[in-house]
């Protein structure tokens, strides 16, 4: 979420500035996904889900600046590349899901790894329907394309750290 | 105005994605209540045999200083008293004899009795730990006199949960007391190999063995393995008939 921020600021005082800002985000992507992996390292208990958590981590970054180079180069908002970052974190967030240590909570709902994945779960099926939505707008209505866009963006975000920051109150209850 | 193809594309896979997404949560919660309940009653088989481990080693403990008062101390006692009883005070050289091996009686008995404190109970096991417990265990065979105990410890002596320590214990006095019994051997070798993150018991007689399928096991030997399988240890029997019988356990000590 530090990271986040920083980045975010970063961009807006780049775009200030009258900056070139969108590169941030194609490195960020990358970041990210490292972050979130080393999280989901850390709450799995699997050999073989460490293990293949670990080895996306320099597939998807490769994969990533492959990605920005071809499509972008570096210089427009990586979409693809935050598509590819969603497929993998919804396929390790199930994956933890599935393996959520019962032992641990009374109560599903005082795990934190059960909502962060729910909130990165949700984030990205909304991101999912906003991208696929906004490439149809942005063809047929483009004066609404960017109006839709904050209208799902915003509450995906809300959702996404209000879950992040359940999961961290049940963490530190647990302490 | 009909749709584009593209919205309706979106908006089916949206929907998709959204029911798979809200699966995925009931899915979550129903093996995690699940799981959760599996684990309560394995907490609570875990618990009974706990209870019942600690009361079987109670009832060994009973039967050990019952034998050794009515086996030992009581006839060494008595010979004490005999002693006392036919010492003739007119004659003293002969009185004193008699005192003095009387002295020397009661001296043996004190021995005993202090030896007898020793016997393990529950406690005494979690204190001493498993190397020591089994150390004293080998010298109670040895006191026996039926056969000759060998104990061996390799590695860097890693501490075991207490209930672990009582449960492995256990199945090591199960298997030395079968030995004892049935087994009509002249050596048993115990011997505790620890390791990283394991530890491995090793108890191995040179009796007669016995022909072993895991079917048609004694309720002894199913306890062992249940008791084994209930703190996550790996049991392995091997027997040849003439050639004795060895049992390893593997224990994480993780």
């Amino acid at each position: 979420m530090g990271v986040t921020l920083g980045v975010e600021l970063w961009a807006d005082w780049c775009h200030s500035e009258q900056q070139p800002f969108l590169w941030l985000y194609n490195v960020f992507v990358i970041i990210e996904y490292s972050l979130l992996c080393w999280y989901f390292i850390g709450v799995t208990t699997r050999a073989v889900i460490r293990r293949f958590i670990g080895w996306s981590i320099p597939v998807f970054a490769v994969i990533s600046i492959v990605v920005s180079f071809q499509l972008y180069n570096f210089r427009d908002f990586p979409g693809q590349n935050i598509n590819i970052e969603g497929m993998l974190i919804t396929v390790l967030c199930v994956s933890v899901l599935f393996n959520l240590d019962s032992r641990l909570y009374k109560n599903i709902t005082r795990h934190p790894d059960f909502w962060i994945c729910c909130g990165w779960l949700v984030f990205y099926a909304g991101t999912f329907f906003s991208n696929g939505l906004l490439t149809y707008l942005m063809n047929q209505h483009l004066d609404y394309a960017q109006k839709v866009f904050e209208i799902l963006n915003r509450p995906l975000n809300l959702i996404l750290y209000s879950c992040l920051i359940v999961g961290l109150i049940c963490a530190l209850l647990r302490k | 105005m009909r749709a584009a193809p593209e919205i309706v594309y979106t908006i089916i896979l949206a929907a998709i994605f959204f029911v798979l997404l809200v699966t995925v949560i009931i899915v979550t919660v129903w093996r995690y209540y699940s799981r959760k309940r599996a684990h309560e009653m394995e907490v609570i088989q875990f618990g009974q045999t706990l209870l019942e481990t600690r009361l079987e080693i109670q009832e060994h403990t009973f039967r050990a200083i019952s034998e050794e008062l009515h086996d030992n101390l009581g006839q060494v006692l008595s010979l004490a008293k005999l002693q006392l009883n036919t010492a003739n005070i007119n004659n003293p050289i002969q009185a004193q004899e008699k005192v003095n091996g009387a002295i020397d009686l009661v001296g043996q008995a004190i021995y005993s009795i202090r030896d007898l404190a020793k016997t393990m109970h529950s406690e005494s096991i979690t204190r001493v730990g498993l190397t020591g417990a089994l150390e004293t265990e080998a010298r109670l065979i040895e006191k026996i006199g039926m056969l000759q105990p060998v104990f061996q410890v390799s590695g860097t002596p890693v501490p075991l949960d207490d209930n672990k320590t009582l449960i492995v214990f256990r199945i090591v006095q199960e298997a030395l007391h079968n030995v004892v019994k049935h087994a009509n051997a002249t050596l048993v070798e115990m011997k505790v190999d620890f390791s990283k993150d394991q530890v491995r018991v090793t108890v191995r007689d040179n009796g007669s063995g016995f022909h072993s399928n895991g079917n048609n096991d004694g309720s002894g030997l199913r306890n062992m393995k249940d008791r084994a399988k209930i703190i996550g240890a790996e049991f392995d029997l091997q027997s040849v008939e003439d050639k004795g019988t060895t049992i390893i356990l593997t224990i994480p000590s993780i």
